[in-house]
Order: structure tokens, then sequence, then C-alpha cells
């Protein structure tokens, strides 16, 4: 039962034990939680793979991916799978929101005591750059408001050198933009030929991209003073000590009371104690110690 | 917008009149919150078929057979079924939740009443899954998260409209409802829930709950129930199953005093995976909304 239909299975897919273990077994090793109303994207995505390697149940696959030769390999293949197609321009919009309505007021309002009024945004793992714009976008919007008397900057990382060329290029298709608002599409960006959209320039100069291995100790040493950090569908792929090692060089990098932000779905359970699980309306964020009590309730 | 001013003559004297109204409500709510816990005698089961009917027995029918709402069992197919298969709190707690729905359906005082409808249910679905994580009594959390804002009922059907401009109020605002209800009323749904549950005699317990679930101080001896309840609550207005609209917030529950005083009471919080148990409610969330009828926003 390889490839299920979304309507007819999801009950029986739900149902099916071992698919259950796999999921759990995606969130020990990489953090990420299916829940039961998705099992129908998870058993999609393991059916491609099962076909891949000619496997016809659920329970061999698992075998496969806890006591064969090839698990690690199969189960990068797999997170490979799972998160495929989820680089967007505004890609997790409860969490941007959170950004506008929560967060940008909450580190303004700490910083603004001490005489600052610069912040520093930090994309790591930017891949082709949509998250970095995206960043900025929402910021510009908010210069009339809760930025009004602040500069900031978007400090983009990537490992892959292609990525980075296309973030730069900043050119991008109708997928990529499938979340683009008229509103963004009008304002930021210009249409090319082929139904491409570029960014415009104002965007472009409000990040800057470059190289960087985020498993580097010595660079991730220098990324100091960060008020907010997006780390989204990387750390999926570490294991567990360059996780740790990854998320406390975050933590340190972080100012006081800044916040830290992972895919959809991801958790820093039994990785990181140090980061406080922070909700907000319909997404989760991770916040650096000493928090305020109601600070931005 | 109006001011505690306009709720003559004062917030207890309103909350008297609310008291006095509220032995007109139709329907068996009253009726149904009393016998939580207790088998209907059977003279009353006359009373029951009589009464649930039509689309109310369809909801009580879909929400009997929710897997998440009553586990794996044969299916139910009518109330004497529903009776026998899901147990007596079970079932008392499932009439009561179709009852509340076919009062949201035709609730003229609340516009989006089901998605008022939806964070019941699904916070009786969630604090019934806390409670047995933390290794506490699932049924009753599950009656206690149904019932929790009892309130909201009473102040849509018995402030005569007012309830809706303060619903608007917190809507426009991106404010919590209950604080919304204090500067507009001068109380809270938790006021005049616990008024009502009083009245129509609800278990003790219950009670409790609906009084006291947004209360800023757990001591030490506190309430488990409500602790379990006040966190359920808070995850699920944040994770997709709030009253529909968006509340500009941010909780650390660890800091939540009912959070601090489960963690104290129960070893099992001190590993709990709250960011997993977070992603899993969006299972309950899905669950309810459908319940509820209300399309989903998920892509």
């Amino acid at each position: 039962m390889a490839t299920l239909s979304p309507a007819l299975a999801l009950g029986e897919q739900a149902a099916d034990p071992n698919l259950r273990r796999i999921r759990d077994l995606v969130y020990q090793v990489a953090g990420i939680f299916q829940p039961e109303s998705k099992f129908y994207y998870l058993a999609d995505r393991c059916g491609r793979r099962m076909k891949v390697v000619g496997i016809g149940s659920y329970r061999d696959y698992l075998q496969y991916l806890t006591a064969s030769p090839y698990r690690e390999t199969e189960l990068r293949q797999l997170l490979n799978e799972i998160t495929v197609g989820e680089t967007c321009f505004f890609r997790n919009q409860p969490q941007l929101d959170a950004l506008r309505t929560v967060v940008l007021p909450s580190v303004t309002a700490e910083k603004a005591r001490w005489g600052f009024n610069h912040l520093r945004i930090w994309s790591a793992g930017c891949s082709t750059g949509e998250e970095p714009y995206t960043l900025a976008m929402i910021l510009m919007e908010e210069i009339p408001r809760a930025l009004k008397g602040w500069t900031f900057e978007v400090v983009a990382h990537d490992l892959n050198d292609r990525s980075l060329a296309k973030a730069r290029e900043a050119t991008y298709t109708d997928y990529s933009m499938r979340h683009v608002s008229d509103y963004y599409r009008q304002k930021y960006f210009i249409p090319r030929n082929k139904g491409l959209s570029e960014v415009r320039d104002e965007v472009k100069a409000r990040v800057s991209f470059s190289r960087m291995n985020l498993h580097d100790n010595s660079k991730m040493l220098f990324m100091k003073g960060m008020d907010i950090i997006f780390c989204c569908n990387v750390l999926i792929y570490f294991d567990g000590d360059s996780k740790r090692r990854t998320i406390q060089h975050f933590y340190n990098n972080l100012l006081p009371s800044g916040y830290f932000f992972l895919g959809h779905s991801e958790s820093l359970f039994g990785v990181n104690d140090d980061f406080r699980l922070v909700h907000f309306p319909g997404t989760t964020g991770y916040r650096k110690f000493p928090v305020k009590t109601g600070a931005a309730k | 917008m109006s001011s505690p001013a306009q709720f003559s003559p004062s917030p207890d004297q309103r909350l008297a009149d609310m008291a006095q109204s509220a032995a007109a409500w139709e329907g068996l709510l009253g009726f149904l919150l009393e016998r939580l816990g207790q088998a209907p005698a059977s003279d009353e089961w006359q009373l029951l078929e009589a009464h649930f009917q039509g689309g109310r027995l369809e909801d009580f029918l879909a929400i009997a057979n929710c897997h998440l709402v009553s586990g794996a069992h044969a299916p139910v197919g009518s109330l004497r079924q529903g009776w026998e298969l899901l147990g007596l709190d079970r079932f008392v707690a499932v009439l009561l939740a179709a009852e509340m729905l076919s009062w949201c359906r035709n609730s003229a005082e609340l516009s989006g009443a089901e998605n008022f409808w939806a964070h019941w249910l699904g916070c009786a679905l969630v604090s019934q899954a806390f409670a047995q994580r933390l290794g506490l009594a699932g049924e009753q959390a599950f009656a206690a998260g149904l019932v929790h804002d009892l309130g909201q009922m009473a102040n849509a059907r018995l402030l005569n409209g007012h309830y809706a401009e303060v619903v608007a109020q917190a809507r426009n605002q991106a404010n919590s409802l209950d604080q919304s209800e204090h500067t507009a009323m001068g109380f809270t749904h938790c006021d005049s829930g616990a008024l009502l549950a009083r009245q129509w005699n609800t278990p003790a317990a219950l009670v409790r709950v609906i009084e006291a679930h947004h209360q800023a101080e757990f001591n030490a001896d506190g309430d488990e129930l409500t602790a379990v309840v006040s966190v359920a609550d808070q995850l699920c207005r944040l994770c997709g199953l709030g009253y529909g609209f968006y509340e500009a917030r941010q909780v650390d529950m660890t800091e939540e005093a009912a959070w601090q005083m489960l963690a104290q009471r129960c070893p099992a919080l001190r590993s709990f995976d709250l960011a997993r148990f977070t992603f899993e409610i969006s299972e309950y969330a899905a669950e309810a909304r459908k319940l509820a009828g209300i399309a989903s926003t998920e892509e």
C-alpha cells in the first residue's frame, strides 16, 4: 500500500502502526513532526521512496530505514522528499504574522530601553533567497509603524553557491511567487519575460548574501548581535551533535530576549534546554532567556 | 463601544438579572449539565429522544462517531447505542456537545458561534489528552474542557446583543476575549458561567473550572483539573482553535501559573514534549472544525 489516495485512505494510513513509527523516527532524528491529518502526505512521500528502493510495505520500509546498511542515506532521501518544494515567498504565514504583530513590537520595545534603533535579522540556510526577501519586505512595510526611526539589515547565508547566485539574481517563477499577494507583487516586484518576477532593487539592498557553512564553528562565533534568527528546514539534515552545537551558536549569537524560528513542525525538544518555547497564534518559536512575564502579551 | 456603565445598573446586578433570565433558557442545556456523571432516569429517555431529533441527532451521531471523541468502537446509530457504546460519562458529554452545537448553529446573538463551539470541543479533546499524559483523569478533563466557556453562551444569550459588541471589540483589537469582557462589562464569562453552572447544579469540580480557568494564580495545593483546562485553553487559542479571530500575543507556557503548579504536582510534565503536543493539536483542530462545519484554513 505504497501510494494510497488521501481521500480514501486517511483512516487506514493513520491506523498503520508502521507509518506511525516512521513518523516518530523522522521526529526523533530530524525534529520534524507529521500530524495524523498529514499522514497522507507522509504516506505519499514514503511511497515515492519505497518505489525507488523496491519495497512494498511500510513495515519493510521501516526495517530498511532502521536496520539496513543504507539506513542513513535512505533517511536523508526521505527527508528530502518530505521537505521538497518548501521554498517560496511567504512560506509560513502564521510565523510572519507573529513576526509583525508580536515579535517586532517586543524586540523594538526591549532594544529601545537601551537606546538602540537598529535590527539584525539572520536567515540561516536561505537557499535561493525567498525567505530573506520576504523578511525584508515585511520589515519595510513596518517602517511607517513599528520600525519608524529604525534601521535594519537582513543577513542571509547558505552553503550552496548555485543557490546564492540565484538568490542574488532575485528572479523567480510563479511557483516561488504562489503565496505573494497582489499588493506585494505590485510594490516589491518587477514583471519580467516568461512569467518571471524580479525583486525590486530597494528590497535587494536590504539583504546581504554570503556563503557560510553552519558547521563552521569559527565563522559561527562571529555572528553576534542578532535580534531574530530564522533557520527553517535546515537542521533536519544535521546529526545530533552538530545540531546541538549549531543551536548553541544560534543561542549565543542572539541578543537577550531575541527570537529563533524553525520551519513548520520542527522542534528543539531534546536538542537544547536554553531556548524557551513560545507560542504565537498558529505557530511556535523560541526565545532566549531571560524572558519577562507578559512582556508582549 | 459599550462601557461597564451601559450594563446597568452594575455588573453584580447584571449577573443577578442573567441568573433570573436563565430559568427560561430553552433546550436541555441545564438538564444535561446536571446529568454530567449521572445516568438518565428511565423516564428521562423519552425526553432525550424527543429532543434529539433531526439535525440535533445528526450532530450527536457525528460527534459520537468521531474517533478522537470516543475512540474506536462500533458505529453509533442511535441515542441508545451511544449510551451502550460510549459509557455514561462520555454519552452525556456528547449529548451536551451536540446541544451546544445546536445552540451555536441557531444563535442569532453571536456571529461565527461555530468557531466558539470548535474551541469548546477542541479544548475538551486537548484537556483530555493533556490530562492523560500527566496521569490524570481524562474523562473528567474532557467534560471540563467542553463546558469551561459556558459563560460565553450565557453572555451571548442573556445580554441582549451587547455581547456581540464585546466580541467585535476583541476581534478589532486582536485582544483576548476575557480582557475585553472585563473592560466592557465589569465581569467575564468566568463569572457568568459559574453563576449559571451553579444554578443548574453542575458538578462542583466543573463549576471551579468554569469560574477559575483564567485565574492568574494557582497555589501549590490548587486544583489540577482547572490548571489542565487553563493550559489546554491557551494552547487551543494559539493553535488554530480560537474564537475565529486573531489574538496578537505570545505565551511562554512554562511561565504560566497553571503550568508551574502542574509541574510541581505531575512528574510527567518535567519531560513533556510540549512542541510535539502542540503539533498534535492540529489534529484536534481539524476534527473540531470539521464537526462544527467550518471550512479548513489549511492548504
